[in-house]
Formats: structure tokens, C-alpha cells, sequence
């Protein structure tokens, strides 16, 4: 298993490494200059703000420091904000949008495996419709549309929630639960039809044959079995929620680094919008190491046949 | 726990035992059918896929015809009728410039499929070259060719997206050009694997020896015989290209204005939660539903009629 998860620990790094180089000329090859549009500069003060940055100096050197700072852990300084340091911005930002994140994962996963697992065990009866309701409304009602509708009934109509900002508990729940949806459906979906197909193993019924009640099958046999696509999955899940904050935080006034991230867009703050892919393809390599690690650990079978692969 | 309770609880498995009921079907009396035909039955019988299938069919003769329909041009404005609720002269009603509702709704109808039609159908040709000359070839090409799809594999699709818009600018065609750019991954080790299953097969072995050409080959065998679920994974990538633009625009990432995405038509309808124009916030929402909806559960129908034994 340890050759398996260097190898897989190699390639994330590997990727990691084309995702920086590849922004970072991307961000370099657009035309024009960051400074250009400011119009009343003096060549004089223009020619210091290039060399503050280092735009004076050649591609390739500017690439060799940016790649040593971030070694550092060093984000550089972002052109706009008001606050320079984007070590400091993404310190800011960063704990709002993990908190969240981890609050829609969190619900995603428990209340669509919940949902699965109800479905299948009362395969067609209304657990299942319920389930099968939920899967539909899921993958047809994008998020920013959900967010909008939830926001007109709880905050506007009902007025039991805020309608955005950020500072308790109730100020995360609609965008949690907006950003949650879709993966929560795609969950249940899922745990439905894997556990469908482990409930018509033959070892449950030689479990059933034993005298082993239904729910002990149930907790002691399939769910295992049954959750491992689960665990596959929530790698893509994690990366679909992140990148759903652009749209979420933005809606609820939520001053997280998807915010953040949007606004350097929209401000071609280009130093900002590659710390920003920075920290999201760091943030999601290491989900999707985690659940590769997870899911060696649970599946006996990977340990042994990816190790050989 | 005593037997009489055992035998209670093995009771559901007996029911396995019970032998079929009803008189057995005659043998004589079934025709034989093709696969296509066996298809479009199990698609058929399914209803939910088939409601999919027509509300497709709805959205793009409205997106043809629902521009035509009314004497209002999508980005005409008239300020004496702004914000107007839906009526005999504005069946959508009109926003906040007096712009026609329903004439925006179907421009971004138009929209909408053309991007995601045109996304999916780039996806699926980079996807089909790729990913069949990778499960062709085999070897080293193969392995060279999918660990390059591996390493762009760990993006997220949304976030190399708006980088890319960033760089090419905003526009109908740099959004699609920006999806497509990751957007054939999937398809391409899809088809890969298909590929690779299929040239084992004695058929494409036999073609093999008699000197058909590797080119001829994959058009000719390889690549239809992998088309059922080339076609599922173009269903599904439509509504997922059209999710796409809409949360660009959305984020004002997308197309330019004053086109009518039906992202643009929802950012520029939020605030009417709080002022009351709802109407204008409910088409765009409804018909961008829908149409997700729509395609959705047409491709996943299409899935399982092609492969019962995937049924989910």
C-alpha cells in the first residue's frame, strides 16, 4: 500500500506543479499590463510599481521566485486590495470557507447516505420515492437557483433566517444547504443502488438464513460494502463544493476565498487569481489523496492489487 | 431466541423459492427484434425518460420559434413599461428596463442549448480522436497519452473554466472554447476503455489480419460499437455545459451583455426577492430547471435502455 500512495502522492504534487506553472503563464500571456488601465501614472511612478512587483524582470526569473516563495509559503502581494499581503487575505478568507465547506460536505454525506440506505431498504415504497424525488430535484435545480429559492422562503417570506452575511450559525445554513444539495442527491442516488445490489448478495441471505436480524445484516455486512463507491466519490464531491462557493459566497455576501477569488477575477488582479488557484488545487489534491487513503484502508482488496499495479 | 422466531425472520428469502407465476410465455409467439429496436422499447416503457425526451424536443422548437413569437426584440427596451407583470402584451412580463421577459427567456433558451449542444459535441469528437487513438495504440502511447489526461484530470473543471475565460476574454465562443478545453477528458478515457475491451474481441482481431487499416478500424468497428455509451456521456454533458455557462454568466463571467443568458436574466433578477418582480426571476429559474431536468433523466434513460444490467 505504501508504494501505491507514494505513487498517488507523486502525481498529486505533479499536478500540482503543471496547475501553478500553467496559471502562472496563463496569467502572464494576457495582453497588456495590470498597471495599464491606470492612466494618470507618471512613467516615473509606473516603472516603480513594475519593479515593486518584479514585472521589470525577465519570465523565466519571475517564475524561479514565484515557485520559491510558494515554497516559503510566501502567496506574493496582490495588486488591488487593500490589504497587500495575500498570505494575509487567504488567512482571512480561508477559515470562513472551510467552515462552510465542511458544514455542506458534512450534510451532503450524512443526509445522503441516510437517504440511500432509507431508500433501498424500503425499495419502493416512499423512503425510495422520497430518495428518488430528492436525486431529480438535485441534479436539475442548480445551486445558485436553490440559494435564490431558499432565500425567498426562510429569509424573505418567512424572515426565521438571515438573508446573507456571515457571523453565527444561522447565517450558514441556507448557503450550506444550498451548496449541499446537489452532492446530497448524487450521494443518496448512489448508496440507493450500491446497497440495492449488496442486499441481493448471497451473503445476506446466508445472514438472514442464520437468524441475524435485519438491521444487524444491514450494520454489520452491507453498509461497508455498500459505502465504498461512496468513499470513490468523495473526492469529485469535495472538488464540486469548493468551486460551488465561487457561486454561493458570492450570493450570500460571504467573505470567504471563493468571493475573494471571484472578485480578483473581475478585478484582473492577476497575483490574487493565481494564489487563488493555488490554494483550491491544493485544497482539493489533498481531498483526493485523503479519500484515496481512506479508501485503501477500507477496501482490502486495493491494498493488496493496487499495491501490485 | 427460539426457532419459531428464526423461522419469522427467514420467512422473506422463501418467497425466492416460489416458482414463477402466470402461464409461461410462448416461445413462438416473440419476434425478433434488433438492438436498436430493443433500445427505443426499454426507452419507451420508461416514463420519466420519455418526459424528458419530449420537453427537449419543447425547449428547442421555443428556442427556434419563442423569439419570433412576440414583437419584442430580446435586448429592446422601453422604460415606460419596466418591471411590468406578466400580461397579454408581456406574457413573461418585463424587467427593469421594460425588456420583454418571454423574448429574453427563449434568446437564452437559444443560448443555453446552443452551448451546451456545441460543448458536448466538441467534447465528443476530442474525446472520440483521443481516447481511441490512446486504447488503439496501447503500450507506452497509451500509458503516455492517459497520464497526461490524468494530470488535467485533477483540476476541477469549473475552476479551469473561469481561468481560461479570464484569459480569452468574455463571449459565446471563449465560454465554450474555455468548457471544452477540460471538458473532453472524460469522454476521451471513456471511450479509451471502450476501446481497449473491444479490440480484444475476435471481430476486430479477425479485421485485423485481413489488413484492415488502424484508421479504418476505429471508424469502422471500434468506435460504433462503443457508441452507446459515448451517446449516454454526450446526453449527460449537455445539461452539465449548460450549468456551466449559466453560473458563469451568472458570476458575470459568461457571455457579454445585453445577450440574455439565463444565468445573466437570474443575477440580474435577485434583487427582485427583496423588491417583488418575481416573475423575472422565476422564468429564467424554471426553464434552466428544466431543461437540466430534462436532459438528465433522457440520459439516464438512455443508459439504462442501452444496459439493463446497470439500472440503478
Amino acid at each position: 500500500m505504501a508504494a501505491y500512495l507514494a505513487r498517488r502522492l507523486f502525481l498529486s504534487l505533479l499536478t500540482f506543479w503543471v496547475i501553478i506553472t500553467v496559471t502562472f503563464i496563463l496569467m502572464h500571456s494576457i495582453p497588456g499590463d495590470p498597471f495599464a488601465s491606470e492612466a494618470r501614472i507618471s512613467p516615473q511612478a509606473l516603472a516603480n510599481l513594475r519593479r515593486f512587483y518584479g514585472l521589470d524582470q525577465p519570465l523565466p526569473v519571475q517564475y524561479l521566485k514565484y515557485i520559491f516563495n510558494l515554497l516559503r509559503l510566501d502567496l506574493g502581494r496582490s495588486l488591488r486590495s487593500e490589504v497587500r499581503d495575500i498570505n494575509r487575505i487567504i488567512a482571512d478568507g480561508l477559515p470562513v470557507s472551510a467552515l462552510l465547506g465542511l458544514e455542506a460536505l458534512l450534510l451532503a454525506v450524512l443526509g445522503g447516505v441516510t437517504l440511500g440506505i432509507l431508500a433501498a431498504l424500503g425499495h419502493n415504497r416512499l423512503p425510495d420515492h422520497v430518495s428518488i424525488g430528492t436525486a431529480v430535484v438535485g441534479i436539475s435545480v442548480p445551486s445558485f437557483i436553490l440559494a435564490t429559492l431558499l432565500i425567498d422562503v426562510f429569509a424573505v417570506r418567512l424572515g426565521i433566517l438571515p438573508v446573507s452575511q456571515w457571523g453565527t450559525w444561522r447565517h450558514t445554513l441556507l448557503p450550506a444547504f444550498s451548496l449541499a444539495l446537489a452532492p446530497l442527491a448524487y450521494l443518496a442516488r448512489l448508496t440507493r443502488s450500491s446497497m440495492l445490489e449488496e442486499l441481493s448478495q448471497d451473503y445476506v441471505r446466508a445472514a438472514t438464513a442464520r437468524g441475524l436480524s435485519r438491521a444487524r445484516v444491514v450494520v454489520g455486512h452491507t453498509l461497508r460494502n455498500a459505502l465504498l463507491p461512496v468513499v470513490t466519490v468523495l473526492g469529485p464531491l469535495s472538488a464540486g463544493i469548493l468551486t460551488g462557493s465561487f457561486i454561493i459566497e458570492n450570493i450570500f455576501g460571504i467573505p470567504g476565498i471563493g468571493k475573494i477569488f471571484v472578485l480578483s477575477i473581475s478585478d484582473r488582479d492577476y497575483p490574487l487569481i493565481l494564489a487563488g488557484v493555488v490554494v483550491y488545487s491544493a485544497l482539493l489534491l489533498l481531498a483526493n489523496f485523503l479519500v484515496d487513503v481512506a479508501y485503501s484502508t477500507l477496501d482490502p482488496r486495493i491494498r493488496v492489487l493496487g499495491g501490485a499495479r | 431466541m427460539t426457532l419459531a422466531r428464526r423461522a419469522d425472520q427467514a420467512a422473506p428469502p422463501l418467497d425466492l423459492f416460489r416458482p414463477r407465476e402466470g402461464p409461461a410465455r410462448p416461445v413462438e409467439a416473440r419476434r425478433s427484434v434488433s438492438r436498436r429496436q430493443d433500445v427505443v422499447r426499454r426507452l419507451r416503457q420508461n416514463r420519466l425518460a420519455l418526459l424528458g425526451f419530449w420537453v427537449v424536443v419543447g425547449l428547442v422548437v421555443m428556442a427556434a420559434l419563442g423569439p419570433s413569437l412576440v414583437p419584442y426584440g430580446y435586448g429592446e427596451q422601453n422604460v415606460l413599461e419596466a418591471n411590468e407583470p406578466p400580461s397579454a402584451r408581456h406574457w413573461f412580463g418585463t424587467d427593469d428596463f421594460g425588456r420583454d421577459v418571454f423574448a429574453r427567456t427563449w434568446t437564452g433558451a437559444r443560448i443555453s442549448l446552443f452551448v451546451g449542444l456545441t460543448a458536448a459535441l466538441l467534447d465528443l469528437i476530442v474525446g472520440v480522436v483521443y481516447g481511441g487513438i490512446s486504447g488503439y495504440a496501447g503500450g507506452r502511447t497509451d500509458d503516455a497519452m492517459m497520464r497526461v489526461v490524468d494530470l488535467l484530470y485533477g483540476v476541477p473543471h469549473l475552476l479551469s473554466t473561469v481561468l481560461l475565460m479570464v484569459v480569452l476574454g468574455p463571449g459565446l465562443f471563449t465560454i465554450i472554447l474555455a468548457m471544452v478545453a477540460t471538458g473532453w477528458l472524460g469522454m476521451a478515457r471513456l471511450v479509451r476503455g471502450q476501446v481497449l475491451q473491444l479490440r480484444e474481441l475476435d471481430y476486430v482481431q479477425a479485421a485485423h489480419a485481413l489488413g484492415v487499416s488502424p484508421r479504418r478500424l476505429l471508424a469502422r468497428h471500434l468506435i460504433p460499437n462503443a457508441m452507446g455509451p459515448i451517446l449516454v456521456n454526450l446526453t449527460l454533458t449537455v445539461p452539465a455545459a449548460i450549468f456551466t455557462e449559466a453560473a458563469l454568466s451568472f458570476l458575470g463571467l459568461g457571455v457579454p451583455l445585453p445577450l440574455a443568458s439565463w444565468g445573466t436574466m437570474t443575477s440580474e433578477a435577485l434583487v427582485t426577492i427583496l423588491t417583488g418582480q418575481t416573475w423575472r426571476l422565476f422564468f429564467p429559474a424554471f426553464f434552466i430547471s428544466l431543461t437540466m431536468f430534462a436532459f438528465n433523466v433522457f440520459g439516464d434513460g438512455l443508459r439504462d435502455a442501452l444496459d439493463p444490467r446497470l439500472k440503478r
